[in-house]
């Protein structure tokens, strides 16, 4: 039966051997019977015969006779073998590989009665020639890397000898940049108090490059000085943590407080983002003060986790640049960034799951428990996922691929809500997939490398439980989020409204 | 078996991805590393596709990096094409990229230079999947190498981007909705600015971009670059892409993007607070609080390339406003006010009560001239007003308040009909409003110190409040008439007018009005000169709007000559070619009524799709006798009318031997100037008919002034008075003083026992006189058509006219009216006395030819004369002009094709009632 291919259906079957041409060392073969070529060859790379072009497609054919077209030239043909029946099919393959901007041609070599040797002789030269070719290239790069690291030398001991001589001279210069002055209100709104747990966030109205400390006023401070703040400077163009202070309440003064960097940010100039977060208490916090009221919504203080603005105006705030830690303003309070203990590559970033990944958050479980209603349920408007629990055992939801490489810390804020709900527990899991994480939320075994399990915590109404799960050792791989819910006691599972909210990881590199 | 390590070939499940980054590349073999790398680097909980186009790079290296990539990661695929130029290498991968992954969602272009951040996919996409009506989402530029950060937050405006400069960098995420709707980099434009006319390919299938602030990419600036090529051949690719994308480009379209995206007005409504934001205030628009229009002016005055408030603000009550609107005059006030606020600190407006007209008239007051009364409104510019609030004391704009203003204002009076109500002002005047407004500004908490800029990327926008001025630059209008056209709506017809009294040309472009309006068109009516239009009661809802120039505009000369006529050329500053274009704004037709100056635009107007149809009447007579006059006008301009109208015959004939082709002159007979029920008519026919023997009742109603003939007309009445034949005269008009007849027209008829009377606007007091009268007389110098002729007809008045222009088109001589013979006064006088003594004596004479006036101007309708005019329209716009009526064709398609002008109806009409007469134009 002969079969014409119209070009609608070549179109179906074309796409997967296509890429595969595009993805592989080929051997083309021309005219050559597919007995004659060898079950060792075949083996060793991707052999193709090629039948001819149709419609300005080529035609090709695998070991099994099944047919396939395609559009593209094949990426390394390492040769096309060609005997005496197939040289008008080679100049057609020739011809078409130019159409399609081929400029060096694959060699051709040549098959016939016997001459197995010789074929095989034709290719190990044609690997030997690209082998010496790659090895060059090799040599090359390594040439290159060299340069550039004695580059990089020279630069780094001239700019440490301007360094020293800026130092012995008293010369740093060091400059406000901008500076949004507090405004004196006594209706001086509680910003950090209005903020969720993950706190506020600011953007800075400087480029990056250049920057050296972040000055943020106090208007009043927290009556206990054991409060653990923790502030972050963001690039949010690469959501890359510049620097990350952990002061304690007690170490801010009323006034002006500087944040220094650990060293004047310097590269691309990105937008920078200063975040500021209190450990949870439900003690008095610091009282910032605010600058001005803002038109620029961008420039309004916002909720950390749901980017929200909380107020109309900007946090009251001043951005020095210069080299830092050596002369700031005697006046000001320095407080040193905590990446100045740390190594260059130990820098950590913190990642809120965006509102779009929760809508496509569903059922794990499905397979155990099951409802007449929507048991997992995305709130896009709370940055937020319901998990009813069922009456016994656990609701488990998944949010597949949420979780980035090189996971340190998942963590969610957990909430019940509705007030006539009883307890209910709570659990985080990153896990590859659904099997993995059932072991883990039954505490069957521990987390393995590149799991976090967060334990199980209970919660009441009118509670917020702050889950988070560490990785032990992190892997170069997106993974799925479970999240589960169970009755605290077994039964009565009315109005249990049990949700999770701002999915956040932390991530190393 | 030898020791060799087998590879796995052609894995059962094929790669796919959501998101394609496509990397053309030609000569740019070792910065693709980095490229690629950028894009491989990508953290996403999604596949993503790196598609490298090698586009026939003449460099091996290239090859080989794009083929050491493709082996050696899944996701990166390496294509070699002829080369094309940068278009066509995109188009290869986005092509690529569909049919080769199912699951594609959208397509980022990476050109081999440039690269992105590595959270930049993820977090564009996530962006693209949450903002529905979002399809492509473009960056800042960050460039490195020159270094430079330019700033594009600023919300996406289509209008910015059509008429300012490429917005969106080609290192775009694309929606694959885009891609499916077949939009894809124009392959003949090799010179650059290909990903401009991409993205106008977007906005003319509806699709929207959006900035993302913290986008993360990243552009190889060297001190060369396509880029720069393409700059410098800018006009010539802007001149390719306007010509392309013509509809973009119209001034309609982006009128319509600057009400959606930057309304020029704010009108802060002195009684409600609310604040309606718009161009045009009668198409939907938007409506803040105060209190956030105080918000939007400090966010433009911090950063102004990225936030805007309108340029031109109005305190004016809602009540005032509807009454504008309701009389057709908002737009125009508006127009106005924009016009005046360049020009003046503020800009008053106020009412004044009058039934009889419509008038608009500007003052200039304060800088020592007193404002007489209250303003109802007022208006400035936003310079204006930031200056104000810049002013640490308000003891200069408080001076409002009071009779003599310091600031220096025009004042715009606007003459009309208006209710009591809307003669009242408000419980709070706008005055206090407006100062109300400024103190709330002054004294706003969002009040920033100048200068204090908040966003570090570098400005390159223009001043968002200014988009007014990007329009005006692209259209080459200023101010533009801030009047949008609706979609698939009734086609505009803007009537020009020289002055709107009560004139023969007046009165046939009323009448035409009012067919186009039952046509269902929009009927708009300029009036160049004195800004006034008295009112007419059959007009009323006939015009959509009226609009006055209220300039000092000439409507006559110009610096250039001719055929013995002083004319200007669209070049000439006289021309006010900006301001006349902006006024004209948003029209399909242009009918010119002779108004003489505005041609010197309508080559312009016409460049940008506007139909322009002139309108002639008569072929005048200068003082010497040399005929002048618009037909002459009409050859200067001749190749820029779409069509010339004409009321006669003998006009089109003239036109067409000078040189008109017959093709753009269609006839329009003439026929009475006003409606008169049938039923009227009748009445009056049935009167006429028991009328008892009685003097001879004449009647002449026009100017008393030379070209009428009036002192034929006195020189026969004298000499009938003398020959005692029963003559009653009435005569009625205005008394021209005429120092070459030695005095008033009024005196001297006096002395024959005649008294002149008062001219006669009203259409029910003409239709009196006409009906009183036996004969209507008319012995003039030079006459178009006259309306007044069949006027008379049409009431059984006998007119008695000199055989000038196109009279004898409307008179047959003896059977429906007299001819006098168009010679010197003499012979006119006598054929005029021997007329009248003939009528007077005659009476059954006079009442067939009173019946048969009647019967042909029954013959005669607008309705009917206007079906070339209509015909011609649907030709030009079959698509929005359904309505026509259509008439049955009465001679055959050959003869129509012959005299395509002349209207057939008529031509056959005249035939049958002149069978021995031939047209010279056949």
């Amino acid at each position: 039966m002969t079969v014409v291919a119209t070009r609608e259906s070549l179109s179906l079957q074309k796409s997967a051997q296509e890429i595969s041409l595009l993805k592989d060392v080929t051997l083309i073969v021309a005219g050559v019977a597919r007995h004659e070529i060898p079950s060792t060859l075949k083996d060793a790379l991707k052999v193709v015969w090629f039948e001819g072009v149709e419609d300005d497609y080529a035609v090709f054919s695998e070991e099994n006779n099944a047919r396939f077209v395609t559009a593209e030239a094949p990426i390394m043909p390492v040769a096309v073998l060609v005997n005496s029946t197939g040289t008008e099919s080679k100049d057609t393959l020739f011809k078409w590989l130019q159409s399609r901007g081929v400029a060096q041609h694959p060699p051709v070599i040549a098959w016939g009665q016997g001459a197995g040797i010789d074929a095989v002789s034709s290719l190990i030269g044609v690997f030997a020639d690209t082998m010496r070719s790659g090895a060059r290239r090799q040599a090359l790069s390594s040439n290159e890397l060299r340069t550039l690291r004695s580059l990089n030398d020279d630069l780094q001991n001239r700019f440490a000898a301007i360094e020293a001589y800026l130092n012995r001279h008293g010369l740093q210069p060091l400059d406000l940049l901008f500076s949004n002055d507090p405004i004196e209100n006594p209706l001086n709104p509680h910003v950090l108090s209005s903020a969720s747990s993950e706190g506020i966030s600011q953007v800075l109205p400087v480029a990056s490059s250049g920057v050296s400390g972040i000055a943020v006023h106090v208007e009043q401070k927290a009556v206990r000085p054991d409060l653990k703040l923790r502030a972050q400077l963001i690039t949010l163009e690469d959501l890359r943590i510049v620097d990350t202070w952990q002061v304690t309440s007690g170490e801010l003064v009323s006034g002006w407080n500087i944040f220094g960097l650990s060293r004047s940010t310097a590269g691309l100039r990105r937008t920078l983002e200063f975040r500021l977060q209190v450990e949870e208490t439900d003690e008095e916090l610091p009282l910032l003060s605010v600058g001005g009221l803002q038109p620029i919504e961008m420039f309004q203080v916002r909720d950390a986790a749901s980017g929200m603005p909380l107020l109309k105006n900007s946090l009251a705030l001043q951005i020095w640049g210069g080299i830092p830690g050596v002369s700031m303003p005697a006046w000001a309070n320095y407080l040193p960034a905590l990446s100045q203990q740390l190594g260059p590559e130990e820098g950590l970033r913190d990642i809120p799951i965006a509102p779009g990944i929760l809508e496509h958050t569903s059922l794990a479980n499905s397979d155990e428990v099951s409802f007449d209603f929507e048991a997992i349920m995305p709130l896009p408007s709370e940055h937020a996922i319901g998990c009813h629990p069922p009456v016994e055992g656990m609701t488990i939801g998944q949010l597949p691929a949420a979780c980035p490489p090189r996971l340190v810390r998942m963590s969610a804020k957990t909430y019940i809500d509705n007030n006539r709900a009883a307890d209910i527990d709570f659990a985080i899991v990153v896990a590859e997939d659904l099997d993995a994480a059932k072991a883990l939320f039954r505490e069957e075994r521990e987390p393995a490398v590149g799991e976090a399990y967060s334990g199980w915590t209970t919660v009441t109404f009118g509670d917020t439980a702050h889950m988070s799960a560490f990785a032990g050792e992190q892997v170069n791989l997106w993974r799925n989020v479970y999240f589960a819910t169970r009755m605290t006691e077994s039964g009565n599972n009315d109005f249990a409204w049990a949700k999770f909210a701002n999915f956040r990881a932390v991530v190393s590199g | 078996m030898p020791n060799v390590r087998y590879a796995q070939f052609g894995g059962q499940e094929a790669f796919s991805a959501t998101v394609a980054i496509v990397v053309p590349v030609y000569k740019h073999s070792v910065l693709l590393t980095e490229a690629i790398d950028t894009a491989l680097c990508q953290e996403a909980p999604f596949n993503i596709a790196v598609i490298v186009v090698d586009d026939g790079c003449p460099y091996p290296e290239t090859a080989e990096v794009g083929k050491a990539y493709a082996l050696a990661h899944e996701n990166v695929f390496y294509l070699r094409k002829s080369n094309g130029g940068l278009s066509s290498a995109r188009n290869y991968g986005i092509e690529f990229a569909l049919r080769s992954f199912q699951d594609l969602e959208a397509v980022y272009f990476l050109d081999a230079d440039n690269r992105i951040t590595p959270s930049a996919i993820r977090v564009l996409f996530e962006y693209l999947r949450a903002n529905k009506g979002v399809d492509w989402i473009y960056p800042n530029i960050d460039k490195f190498g020159i270094e430079w950060n330019g700033n594009y937050t600023a919300q996406y405006s289509r209008l910015l981007h059509v008429t300012f400069d490429n917005i969106c960098e080609a290192g775009s995420l694309v929606s694959r909705s885009l891609l499916d709707a077949g939009i894809r980099f124009d392959e003949s434009m090799k010179s650059g600015f290909e990903d401009w006319d991409f993205w106008l390919q977007a906005i003319s299938k509806g699709f929207k971009g959006t900035n993302f602030p913290f986008f993360g990419f990243e552009y190889r600036q060297r001190a060369e670059s396509m880029l720069r090529d393409s700059n410098r051949t800018r006009e010539s690719i802007l001149g390719y892409m306007k010509d392309k994308h013509k509809r973009l480009f119209a001034t309609d379209t982006l009128l319509q993007w600057e009400h959606e995206e930057t309304p020029r007005f704010a009108a802060i409504g002195a009684d409600t607070y609310l604040v309606d934001l718009f161009t045009d205030p009668v198409i939907a628009h938007e409506t803040r609080g105060f209190e956030e229009f105080v918000k939007m002016f400090w966010a433009a005055m911090a950063e102004p390339e990225t936030f805007g408030v309108p340029p031109f603000w109005l305190w004016m009550s809602t009540t005032h406003r509807d009454a504008l609107k309701n009389l057709g005059l908002l737009h125009n006030v508006l127009w106005l006010g924009e016009r005046l606020s360049e020009s003046h600190h503020f800009v008053a407006v106020r009412f004044e009560s009058d039934r009889d007209t419509l008038a608009i008239e500007i003052e200039t007051h304060g800088e020592g001239r007193e404002l007489s009364k209250k303003p109802l409104g007022w208006m400035s510019s936003l310079s204006m007003l930031q200056q104000c609030v810049e002013d640490k004391s308000d003891d200069w704009v408080r001076s409002l308040k009071g009779p003599n203003p310091a600031p220096k204002i025009a004042e715009i009076v606007i003459r009309g009909p208006f209710s009591a109500d809307e003669m009242q002002g408000t419980a709070l005047s706008s005055t206090n409003i407006l100062l109300a407004t400024l103190g709330a500004l002054r004294e706003s908490g969002y009040k920033s110190e100048p200068d204090k800029r908040w966003i570090w990327r570098s400005a390159y926008f223009p001043n968002r409040s200014k988009y007014h001025e990007l329009l005006r630059r692209a259209v080459g209008a200023a101010p533009i008439m801030p009047r949008l056209s609706k979609p698939d709506g009734p086609l505009r017809v803007g009537l020009l007018l020289p002055i709107a009294t009560f004139g023969g040309v007046e009165k046939v472009a009323y009448a035409t009005a009012r067919v186009l309006k039952n046509a269902g068109c929009e009927v708009h009516v300029f009036v160049f000169g004195k800004p006034t239009y008295n009112r007419i009661p059959d007009n009323d809802g006939v015009f959509d709007s009226i609009n006055f120039l209220a300039d000092d505009y000439p409507l006559w000369g110009g610096p250039n000559m001719f055929s013995g006529h002083d004319i200007l050329m669209g070049h000439d500053e006289a021309a006010r070619a900006e301001e006349v274009i902006g006024f004209l704004s948003g029209l399909d037709v242009v009918v010119n009524n002779q108004l003489a100056p505005a041609n010197a635009i309508f080559g312009e107007l016409r460049r940008r799709g506007v139909k322009i149809v002139n309108y002639v009447h008569v072929l005048d007579s200068s003082e010497m006798g040399r005929p002048a006059g618009h037909p002459y006008l009409s050859l200067a301009y001749e190749h820029i009318y779409d069509a010339v109208l004409t009321c006669s015959r003998d006009m089109a004939e003239w036109l067409h031997g000078m040189g008109v082709p017959m093709a753009k002159l269609l006839h329009i007979p003439n026929a009475p100037g006003y409606p008169m029920p049938d039923k009227q008519i009748q009445a009056v026919a049935e009167l006429r008919r028991q009328e008892r023997r009685s003097n001879l009742k004449a009647v002449f109603l026009g100017r008393l002034d030379r070209q009428k003939g009036i002192e034929r007309i006195l020189s026969a009445a004298r000499e009938l008075k003398r020959r005692n034949v029963p003559v009653d005269w009435r005569v009625v008009g205005s008394d021209v003083m005429d120092e070459g007849a030695g005095g008033s027209w009024k005196e001297r008829f006096a002395e024959v026992g005649i008294q002149v009377e008062q001219p006669i606007y009203d259409s029910r007091r003409l239709s009196k006189l006409l009906a009183w009268a036996d004969v209507f007389v008319l012995p003039s110098r030079w006459e178009g058509a006259p309306l007044s002729i069949l006027e008379a007809q049409r009431l059984g008045c006998v007119p008695i006219a000199t055989n000038v222009g196109a009279v004898s088109e409307l008179i047959q001589d003896r059977v429906d009216g007299v001819l006098l013979r168009s010679e010197d006064d003499g012979v006119v006088t006598h054929d005029l006395i021997a007329a009248l003594a003939d009528l007077a004596t005659s009476r059954d004479r006079l009442r067939t030819m009173s019946d048969q006036a009647m019967n042909r101007a029954s013959t005669r309708s607008w309705e009917k004369s206007l079906q070339p005019f209509l015909r011609q329209l649907r030709n030009w716009f079959p698509d929005r002009f359904q309505s026509v009526r259509r008439t049955r064709a009465r001679i055959s398609q050959s003869h129509i094709q012959g005299v395509s002008f002349g209207a057939a109806n008529s031509e056959r009409e005249d035939q049958l009632q002149h069978p021995e007469r031939q047209t010279s134009i056949r």
